[in-house]
């Protein structure tokens, strides 16, 4: 597949051409950060990550790529795998132990809302996810999920987004997250 | 509060990104001045994070069941998958030469079959070799053997078959192994060592003192650690970053690094395709790679390679 074509799929949301892509590059990538005092896995995880911002960013309509998808995707990386360096050498013993105290914390909230999620039907998780990660346009969710018009997948977002703020407000009394 | 429709259209909308800077900077002093609203906020903060999450690990999930080879990232690897394929096709041609002389005493026709199978393995071999993916690789690999087993089956001798599928099975399981022994490593070239011998020849060119070529053999391990690197711009060129040789341009690892050790420090050359290339370990600029032409000193390395 040319460049072009990868990303017009990917632009409707298409994930075959996201792992098309995926394996397309991996050696390439994955070398950069090994070959950086990285791990296989952490080289693994930045590419995986910088795949995602890139497909964000073209469903998103946020990129106007004037350079190749693989000069791209290689300058994401080297920044994530820069900032994670960063990172970990900033972060003194304390300021790690708090901020791991700080993510448990986020990390349980997350962890509730992730199964008040996953008890919505399909559909609202596709509507939530398109929406809210994807940013997709509501023409753009509602043509990919075949609703009749605009309107439809508004309506459908809302109630949706309702639903789930429900069943996370019911969660978060029961376990005292909310006063 | 909750409930109303303007709030969760305000917060979502900021949430989303959607507001120009105007709009976000007064919605975030409503916020200030109204704690419910504030409260109703942090909440929906979490929850749009917690969606953005789920779909990031959906994808990711999405993405881990693509197969990108056994660890495609290793050229290390190549030769590993490489060498089973070879030792597999050995392994192929052995027991097709001893079946064929069975079959040709047996005098049977059913081993044409055999023969015809035998081949189409021996053909994958070529396409092998010169193929640059280790999947590729792998996939042959498993083909052959495949067909190595197929063929197997099809061959009446019990008890040699029996001892052929076990050994073809060790195979593949050693070849495995290298593989995964070997996942750590990052990629060594084919370092020449080159301080043994022919001292006479060593000219001074290359300022090699006599008397220190033994010691820098046992001392000194040569390593330098080079990246293959893809770049639309670059197509033979080099640089040195981190004390690392990046190489920009298809090699196919088909170069060969020699260090020498000279009274100035160590020298730096690359052999690929019958040139000589010297590269200078402080050059951190992307620089072109050009062919030496000191046609003393390409002797020089010319005879230091060959030992």
């Amino acid at each position: 597949m040319k460049d072009r074509e990868i990303l017009d799929k990917i632009a409707k949301g298409d994930e075959s051409a996201l792992k098309y892509l995926y394996k397309k590059y991996y050696r390439m990538m994955t070398k950069l950060v090994i070959s950086n005092n990285g791990s296989e896995d952490e080289a693994k995880d930045i590419y995986q990550d910088a795949l995602i911002v890139f497909w964000q960013k073209v469903i998103g309509g946020q990129l106007i790529l004037t350079s190749r998808i693989s000069t791209y995707l290689y300058s994401v990386c080297l920044n994530l795998w820069r900032k994670e360096l960063d990172r970990k050498n900033r972060l003194s013993h304390e300021e790690r132990d708090e901020a791991q105290y700080m993510d448990n914390d986020r990390e349980e909230r997350e962890k509730i809302i992730h199964e008040c999620i996953n008890e919505l039907g399909d559909t609202c998780k596709r509507i939530l996810t398109y929406y809210y990660f994807e940013k997709m346009s509501m023409q753009d969710i509602a043509e990919k999920l075949d609703f009749a018009n605009t309107d439809t997948a508004k309506t459908k977002k809302y109630k949706c987004k309702k639903r789930l703020d429900q069943l996370v407000k019911q969660k978060y009394s029961a376990s005292d997250f909310l006063d | 509060m909750s409930t109303n429709k303007n709030y969760f259209d305000l917060i979502d909308s900021y949430l989303n990104g959607e507001m120009t800077n105007h709009e976000a900077i007064e919605f975030e002093s409503q916020l200030q001045k109204d704690p419910l609203l504030e409260n109703e906020f942090q909440l929906q903060k979490d929850i749009v994070n917690s969606i953005r999450a789920f779909r990031q690990a959906e994808l990711k999930a999405t993405l881990n069941t693509v197969d990108v080879g056994v660890g495609g990232t290793f050229t290390v690897l190549k030769v590993a998958a490489g060498i089973g394929v070879i030792a597999l096709l050995g392994l192929g041609v052995y027991y097709f030469s001893g079946n064929l002389n069975k079959n040709q005493l047996d005098g049977a026709s059913k081993n044409s079959s055999l023969i015809v199978e035998k081949e189409e393995a021996e053909e994958t071999t070529p396409k092998t070799e010169t193929n640059d993916l280790v999947e590729e690789v792998n996939d042959q690999i498993a083909k052959v053997a495949d067909d190595e087993e197929k063929t197997i089956v099809k061959t009446e001798e019990p008890i040699k078959q029996e001892a052929q599928i076990s050994n073809s099975k060790d195979i593949v399981t050693a070849s495995e192994e290298v593989v995964k022994s070997e996942q750590p490593e990052i990629k060594l070239p084919e370092v020449v060592e080159a301080f043994d011998k022919e001292e006479g020849q060593i000219s001074e060119n290359i300022k090699v003192p006599e008397n220190k070529l033994n010691k820098v053999t046992e001392t000194y391990l040569p390593k330098t650690e080079v990246v293959e690197m893809d770049h639309r711009k670059y197509s033979f060129h080099y640089q040195f970053y981190n004390n690392k040789l990046y190489l920009y341009g298809e090699f196919d690892n088909k170069y060969e690094i020699l260090e020498l050790n000279t009274p100035a420090g160590i020298s730096i050359y690359m052999f690929y395709k019958d040139n000589f290339y010297e590269l200078e370990q402080n050059q951190e600029k992307i620089t072109p790679l050009n062919a030496i032409q000191d046609s003393t000193l390409m002797r020089d390395l010319k005879t230091i390679r060959e030992n």
